[in-house]
Parts: C-alpha cells; sequence; structure tokens
C-alpha cells in the first residue's frame, strides 16, 4: 500500500464521514482514526498506531486512563508531556482559564507537573475555549488534548 | 555566627569567564520570580539571581519557604536546554544533583542524599528544597532552577516545628560555617554541566543520583493522582521515576505528593 492508496482511504473516510478505519493483511496493518491531527495517525510501520497511549514498561500508578470520550474532533491545546494537568498555580487559586475565556499566543492554559518540575503551558493561538478536556490533577500523555478551542 | 551579606560581586566575578551572569537583591518576592522576568527580557542560560532575604519564596505548588536574612543560599537560574521540551523534567534531577554534588565538597559532614525528586536530605533531616518551573512557548522555551538551602543555620533559627525534620550544614559540620559564596559559586557550575549530562548523557546523571537516593529501600507513602499508595521504593526508573513495589506490582512514579517515610 503506497501514499496514495492511503489518501484514497482518508477521502474515503471524509466522504463517508467514518472515524475510524481498520486493515490488516500478511505482513501489513493499518489504522486510521479521524483525530486531533488526522494525518498525524497515519501509522507507516506495520504495528499501526493506536489511538490510546502504548503501555509503558512497567505499570504506571499515574496511567489507568477513563475511557476517552467521543474521539476529539476539532482544535485542541495538546499536552507537550506526560505529566499531572494543573488549572491552576496553586490548591486555592483561580483556575488559569476557564471555559468561554477568550485567549492569545501568550495566555497561560494550565500547569503540567511532571517530576516537580512545572510546566505552564500557553495557548499558542487566538481563541476561545470551549472545553477542558482533563480534570484537575488528573494524569495526562503526551499529545493528549487538554482544551477545545475555537480559533478566533 | 559572622552574619553579613553575600558579598555576591565575587561570585559574578568568579562566574563571569564561564558565561554566568550573577545579579544580587538584599530582599526579593522571590528569586525565580526575578529570574523569570529577567528570562522574559531575553536573559540567556546560566543568568541567575542570588537574594540574602526572600519575602514570598515558594516551594511546589505555592507551600511557603522560610529563612532568616543573610544565612542561606538563595538562588534561581535560568537554564535554556537544548533538548524536547517532553524531557525537562530531567532538570530537578539536574539541580538536585548539583546541590548534592557541591554538598560532597564538604568532607566533614555525613552525605547528603537525594529524596526523589526534588529534596536533599543529610543524616535523614531536610537541608535544601529545589523547584523548578518553566514556560512553554512557541517563541522560546526557558525553566527556572530555584534552590533554596540551609547553610549556616544553628538550631535556635528553626522554628520548633521544624527541629525534627530539618537541618543545615552549619549544624552537620559541628558547627562550622560555610562561605557561602564558595558554594554559590560550585553549585552554579555543577549545576550548568548537570544540564548538559542531561542532555547527552541522562543515564549517567541518573546513576550518580540513584547512588544518592535516600528513598531507595525505604517503606514509604504517598499520594499519586489523589490516591495514597504505600510500598517499599525500589530505585528510579529510564526516566527518572520513582520505582515503587507495592502489593499490587510495581509501580512507576512520575510526579506524586507528599512523600514520607513510614
Amino acid at each position: 500500500m503506497d501514499l496514495k492508496e492511503i489518501r484514497q482511504i482518508i477521502e474515503l473516510m471524509k466522504r463517508n464521514d467514518l472515524s475510524l478505519f481498520y486493515m490488516e493483511r500478511e505482513g501489513f496493518k493499518i489504522k486510521l482514526r479521524k483525530g486531533v491531527d488526522f494525518e498525524a495517525q497515519l501509522a507507516p510501520t506495520p504495528e499501526a498506531k493506536a489511538a490510546t497511549p502504548p503501555p509503558s514498561p512497567s505499570p504506571q500508578v499515574a496511567a489507568a486512563p477513563e475511557p476517552a470520550p467521543a474521539p476529539p474532533v476539532g482544535t485542541f491545546i495538546g499536552s507537550p508531556m506526560v505529566g499531572t494537568f494543573y488549572r491552576a498555580s496553586g490548591p486555592d487559586e483561580k483556575a488559569f482559564v476557564n471555559v468561554g475565556d477568550t485567549v492569545d499566543e501568550n495566555t497561560t492554559v494550565c500547569v503540567i507537573e511532571a517530576m516537580k518540575v512545572m510546566n505552564e503551558i500557553k495557548a499558542e493561538m487566538r481563541g476561545v475555549i470551549t472545553r477542558v478536556m482533563v480534570d484537575d490533577s488528573a494524569p495526562v500523555q503526551y499529545d493528549s488534548p487538554l482544551f477545545e478551542i475555537t480559533p478566533a | 555566627m559572622n552574619e553579613g551579606p553575600l558579598q555576591w560581586q565575587e561570585i559574578a566575578a568568579a562566574m563571569e569567564p564561564h558565561g554566568i551572569v550573577v545579579e544580587y537583591a538584599a530582599t526579593t518576592g522571590s528569586t525565580n520570580d526575578d529570574a523569570r522576568a529577567a528570562a522574559q527580557q531575553g536573559a540567556g542560560h546560566g543568568y541567575t539571581v542570588i537574594a540574602d532575604a526572600q519575602q514570598w519564596g515558594r516551594g511546589r505548588r505555592g507551600a511557603a519557604w522560610h529563612s532568616p536574612p543573610e544565612r542561606n543560599l538563595i538562588v534561581s537560574t535560568v537554564l535554556r536546554p537544548a533538548m524536547p521540551l517532553e524531557h525537562w523534567s530531567r532538570l530537578t534531577h539536574a539541580c538536585a544533583l548539583a546541590v548534592c554534588e557541591t554538598l560532597d565538597f564538604y568532607s566533614d559532614m555525613p552525605a547528603a542524599q537525594i529524596k526523589w525528586p526534588n529534596d536533599i536530605y543529610i543524616s535523614g533531616l531536610k537541608v535544601c528544597g529545589i523547584l523548578v518551573e518553566s514556560v512553554l512557548h512557541a517563541r522560546g522555551s526557558f525553566a527556572i532552577a530555584g534552590a533554596g538551602v540551609n547553610l549556616n543555620l544553628s538550631l535556635d533559627d528553626f522554628p520548633p516545628e521544624l527541629r525534627g525534620a530539618a537541618t543545615s550544614v552549619w549544624l552537620q559540620r559541628g558547627g562550622q560555617e560555610v562561605a557561602r559564596e564558595d558554594f554559590a559559586g560550585c553549585y552554579l557550575l555543577r549545576l550548568v554541566e548537570n544540564v548538559s549530562r542531561a542532555v547527552v548523557d541522562f543515564p549517567g546523571l541518573m546513576a550518580d543520583c540513584e547512588r544518592r537516593s535516600f528513598l531507595t529501600g525505604r517503606r514509604i507513602r504517598l499520594t499519586a493522582s489523589g490516591r495514597d499508595i504505600e510500598g517499599i521504593a525500589r530505585g528510579l526508573g529510564p526516566a527518572g521515576e520513582l520505582l515503587l513495589e507495592t502489593a499490587a506490582g510495581m509501580k512507576s512514579i512520575t510526579s506524586a505528593d507528599l512523600v514520607r517515610v513510614t
């Protein structure tokens, strides 16, 4: 299967509003899932990239991911790292942003803690926050959608 | 004990050949905030703010940290490590090891240990806390490594509730004072070097942290994602995470609160 054929499948998925495509042949598997970054989900290797994070080498206490709601469609602010998601700078502080807030490139939207490094995450775009995708203090994976945003 | 302001010009002059810019404040709100403001104005890797007193020094998630003036090292350094953001959690380990290695120079006291991941202990008592904060931005990310090290404190300098939990280098050396300027200079050089090691030789850096691990082999209790977990600390994983042997098997912990030895 070459890139052209994969593109054709993507077109078919788009036209028929399919969110998932899976095919297996001898020595070859492909799984396509419509989501945050449609093209990025293409798995060129036989072991197709799963939509859920791969199991880590040792069981992670932070893992236990809740079943994902609906596969995300839209524009998202994603996590640049594995860590713990915090909506405010401290337990008694106000949330950095709430649903309905207008943000710009420089707005801090949350903190992701990893190994006690407190990482401030910026919106990196202009828009309005339409959904908070993760609970406060919950573990997040690399690239997990954190906020849904309607770009301005 | 000799009190007096830090001879910060000495540190600044000693660090200049290493490309480390040192600024000083007699009193400031928080050196982490000062370093962050400087970084936002373009301060480079290694830019350092040292204060003799801090008004609202803080630990992780806003926990307060108190220090009598002119006795300790209160230091924050701008870091711009050349590595992908998902590896910036390594900076806590780089900073913790830098403090430990500096304490190692004082051979007349017990060895310092790292209580995973960001506290330094001597003789089972806390001597230093570290707070690394970063601002991740498409237009230039940076981190601030902040450390507060108890240097020249006597027992009377600690509030009663901390006397069984915290210590100072002065106490551990049996009443020998530390030249704070020397300590600061050694620490800054180790910090910058360890950040480079975090980029090119993280396994080696972690092996050095592991050798100094305070928790390994101890039964501990911690809170992770709102759940209490108990087990025996079994060392550190390849990404610097804490390996905890629990009744339900080995767990790998990347963030935890209230890590306590039971």
